[in-house]
């Protein structure tokens, strides 16, 4: 304990203690200071669980801004965790018992989870009181709410509306405008601890997100109704195995109805196959039979070649074309057929040769003039342009057949679109479902005398041809009808199959609306003027009567400041 | 009476003393905020009532001598052992080691307390020696008066604290006056027999938990949700308390129970969580300035059982906030060794209280009367 020893131990000490702090300072600075940013998120991250949750999406309207489609509020179930559940068997149970789902099913996603867990997602809006019962019942089941959809009219234009899941658009507009219907989202942060006993819902973001201005659609909430009631009665009388029936005005391309059968209802969109869920007046293609004859008769006629006078021999009502034989489906009255004749008696031999006449090369430039063989302006997700190939793909056949409407497939939507345009005078009519906006510049499609020809034959169609059925007691009507074969498609029995159309306007002198009547595989009756046409008529007079009453409803707007002004 | 109390406040070491009183009520603070609105809230409460305690122990430690508190060491030495020889049969199981004394309410870790004693008897040891320098026996028999109460509290078995009483060692062989080539080649000695120990332990004695900690402290990642995850929740506590903290009763690693034993061994991960680099700092600080207090003393101790006390409060100081700061800042493993004046518990803190007393007491009368 003596000599430089003694002088040097107290300094070591104080050297050993300021060394010791400097390593714990360093670290410190290390950890606190220069990783703060690692750390605070790693604590962030096992503390919190962010859920989010949609906020409400834009209306949907009809063009009179009833309701078609509206966000509501809805019960979710859910728990923070699923181990402290006492009763996790029957909690399932229960839960499916008022979601649907199986309660196998909610057990599994029960099982081996240990944080937040959704027991059943946007519930049908009038089921709060069961949940919250549920809740009761069933301790750590918890509710919250979020935003669901809800179709007032049930079914009424479902096929076009669509449908929603958990996340999002499943179906029809609501998938294809997904994004643009799509409200805001709001996060929840559940606080979480180690153990999970205690949780803390935080509402980090507030309510206050606008909801997106509701979007107004071309539909007209009455007529869609009445078409699809008409429909539906047309469907069952001939066991179809679906139907389509589209009302749009031509001057505006506005879709005014699009009823489709089978259908489903939306609130429940599980309840139905997801091929119910189908829009087959714009999503499929189907044989358009003898409605296509109108075009063959318009390429005839714009490209000069005939005039509505001129005569087609038909002779006994048969055609042979190497293999094949092309029968009229009703003996021709007379041998000779002038070409007004062809397409209000409907005659394939005539159709045909007169195809033949005109070429392949103008056949296929009149098709794709009036749309066929490429999706129509609607631009619906999925939308088919239809069979349509090029003549350098023809055979020897395929120029007479497509002449009557065989060999090619159309979608409803382009069917009806060609007719509006000799509606609307030999222009092109850009269908739409938004009502705002200029409607485009339309382009001639056929000569302003050749729409005139083409509508005189189609109003014989109806008054002395096979389309009497669609005659509306008062108004000119113009039209055609079309019982297709479904070549190569026979029904399990052996049947062969059809598809009965009825497409045309009215009223005749000033077209204002343009209907589509299609039945696929009716059984019994299988005539297009059978068929289609009285349910064609009884549609097409309720839309032009129910415009007529919209119009005395609502004077143009200049008028009406007019009267307030006085 | 008044000029008696006058006389202490004149004599009083103010600097040592307001810096134990510091660390008192930081770790009642800290203690209160650790278990506030939890399930442990009544400990805070508790370590209010531990604290108020340690100041007035503090306070009777430094009135009386540390001569006077030396004359009754073979008795405290004494009874502590004796206590400790009867732990086996008095004592209360805690998490498998007999290490509690139950008296009432409140709970006893005579452990902490031998720490104390075994320094005290120590200096009572060298005092008897009246100034002669140490022989080789005498650091052989001071060497037993630790070893003795240290042993009893291996087999209770608590070996963590059974470690805290190492630093005694180094307090003995600093006061031998054995140069410092001797002392190295003897701490190298001890080392080479630690690792032989160790190696032996491995594959013998040691508990699979035991093994955990190591080989997690070498590598959380090994099992972030086992062993591991104290270490990782702890590290994650104090970077994210970032340089400010994220206030009182505020942080999420320990409000959520992530952080393990918030109020006791990872008392310090609160203090970093929640006060930031900013208090952290200021708790080193205090350490810091009261083991520099102590370091200072040294020198001017009148009589070597004044320096061996202030050598072994400096130490036993020094060991406890290394080992247990360092395992909370992941530079260390995982120990179950408290944080003097922090961390919750009455035995530990009275005992380090009485530590610092013992050091400053040799400090305010260090001029022969």
């Amino acid at each position: 304990m003596t000599g430089p020893a003694k002088a040097l131990r107290p300094r070591l000490l104080a050297i050993l203690g300021l060394a010791a702090a400097a390593v714990v300072a360093g670290r410190l600075v290390w950890i606190q200071g220069f990783r703060h940013a690692y750390y605070e998120e790693a604590a962030t991250e096992q503390a919190q669980e962010r859920i989010t949750v949609d906020l409400p999406r834009a209306a949907l309207l009809d063009r009179d801004g009833e309701v078609l489609a509206a966000s509501v509020r809805c019960p979710s179930l859910f728990t923070f965790n699923p181990r402290r559940l006492s009763d996790p068997a029957g909690l399932a149970r229960a839960v499916a018992g008022l979601s649907g789902q199986e309660p196998g099913d909610v057990l599994d996603r029960l099982r081996g989870r240990k944080g937040f867990t959704w027991l059943a997602r946007k519930l049908p809006y009038d089921r709060f009181d069961e949940a919250r019962a549920l809740c009761q019942r069933y301790p750590g089941c918890e509710m919250m709410e979020e935003w669901g959809r809800a179709y007032p009219g049930g079914s009424v234009a479902a096929n076009l509306l669509g449908c929603m899941g958990t996340d999002g658009g499943l179906a029809g507009l609501e998938a294809d405008w997904d994004r643009a219907l799509r409200g805001g989202s709001r996060e929840y942060v559940v606080m979480r601890d180690a153990v999970a006993t205690t949780l803390i819902p935080l509402d980090i973001v507030p309510d206050v997100d606008p909801r997106p201005p509701a979007v107004r659609l071309t539909v007209d909430g009455a007529i869609q109704f009445y078409a699809e009631q008409v429909l539906d009665r047309t469907v069952a009388e001939v066991r179809a195995r679906d139907g389509v029936a589209l009302v749009l005005d031509p001057r505006t391309g506005d879709i005014l109805a699009m009823a489709v059968r089978p259908t489903f209802d939306p609130n429940a969109p599980a309840l139905s196959p997801v091929a119910d869920w189908r829009n087959h007046a714009v999503l499929d293609a189907y044989e358009p039979g003898s409605t296509f004859k109108l075009v063959t008769l318009a390429a005839a006629l714009d490209s000069g070649r005939f005039r509505p006078w001129d005569t087609v021999a038909v002779g006994n009502g048969t055609l042979t074309v190497g293999p094949k034989t092309i029968h009229d489906d009703e003996p021709p009255l007379k041998a000779v057929y002038s070409l007004e004749e062809v397409l209000a008696h409907s005659s394939n031999v005539g159709a045909a040769k007169l195809g033949m006449a005109l070429g392949p090369e103008v056949m296929y430039h009149y098709m794709r003039r009036f749309g066929f063989g490429e999706p129509t302006a609607l631009r619906l997700k999925g939308e088919p342009g239809g069979v349509l190939r090029p003549p350098d793909q023809w055979s020897a056949l395929s120029l007479p057949c497509i002449s009557f409407g065989q060999e090619l497939t159309a979608t409803p939507i382009q069917l009806a679109l060609a007719y509006a345009s000799v509606a609307a005078g030999g222009t092109r009519v850009t269908p739409r479902v938004l009502p705002d906006g200029p409607v485009p510049p339309s382009e001639r499609l056929v000569a302003p005398n050749t729409a005139r020809e083409l509508d005189a034959m189609l109003r014989r169609v109806v008054e002395e041809g096979t389309g009497k059925a669609a005659a509306i007691p008062g108004v000119t009507v113009a039209g055609k009808t079309g019982t297709a074969q479904k070549i190569g498609h026979r029904s399990e029995d052996g049947r062969k199959l059809f598809i009965a159309y009825f497409v045309g306007y009215a009223p005749a002198e000033a077209p204002r609306v343009v209907t589509l009547v299609m039945v696929n595989e009716p059984v019994g009756k299988i005539y297009g003027g059978a068929v289609a046409a009285p349910a064609w008529a009884r549609i097409t007079a309720f839309a032009l009567k129910r415009l007529a009453a919209r119009a005395a409803a609502a004077p143009p707007a200049d008028l009406a400041r007019v009267e307030v002004l006085k | 009476m008044r000029d008696r109390a006058a006389g202490f406040f004149r004599l009083l070491d103010w600097p040592g003393f307001l810096t134990v009183l510091a660390l008192i009520t930081y770790g009642v603070v800290m203690v209160q905020s650790a278990t506030h609105g939890t399930r442990l809230a009544a400990l805070g409460d508790r370590q209010l009532l531990y604290g108020s305690l340690a100041a007035v122990v503090l306070l009777a430690a430094l009135a009386v001598s540390y001569e006077v508190w030396i004359d009754y060491s073979a008795f405290l030495y004494g009874l502590v052992v004796l206590t400790l020889l009867a732990m086996p049969l008095i004592g209360h199981s805690v998490a498998g080691s007999r290490s509690w004394l139950s008296l009432g309410p409140a709970g006893l870790q005579p452990s902490e307390m031998a720490k104390v004693f075994a320094a005290l008897a120590c200096a009572g040891y060298i005092k008897d020696m009246a100034a002669r320098s140490l022989e080789r026996r005498d650091v052989a028999i001071l060497f037993a008066i630790a070893a003795l109460p240290m042993a009893l509290t291996a087999a209770q078995p608590d070996f963590g604290t059974a470690t805290t009483f190492l630093p005694l060692f180094g307090a003995i062989l600093y006061l031998s006056g054995a140069p410092l080539g001797r002392i190295v080649k003897w701490a190298g000695l001890a080392a080479v027999g630690v690792a032989v120990l160790f190696a032996l332990g491995w594959f013998t004695f040691f508990k699979p938990y035991q093994k955990d900690r190591i080989l997690t402290f070498l590598d959380p990642s090994i099992d972030p949700k086992g062993a591991g995850y104290q270490v990782v929740q702890a590290r994650i506590a104090v970077g994210s308390g970032q340089v400010t903290g994220k206030g009182l009763r505020s942080g999420t690693q320990n409000r959520l129970n992530f952080l393990p034993a918030p109020h006791t061994d990872f008392i310090f991960g609160v203090v970093a969580e929640e006060t930031g680099f900013l208090g952290s700092a200021l708790l080193l600080s205090l350490y810091l300035g009261l083991l520099l207090r102590l370091a200072g003393t040294l020198e001017l101790a009148k009589d070597p059982e004044g320096r061996f006390l202030v050598a072994a409060a400096f130490f036993t100081l020094l060991y406890h906030i290394l080992i247990n700061v360092g395992m909370v800042i992941g530079l260390l493993p995982t120990t179950g060794i408290p944080l003097p004046f922090l961390s919750y518990g009455g035995s530990a803190l009275l005992a380090m209280t009485l530590f610092a007393a013992l050091g400053i007491n040799v400090r305010m009368r260090r001029f022969s009367v």
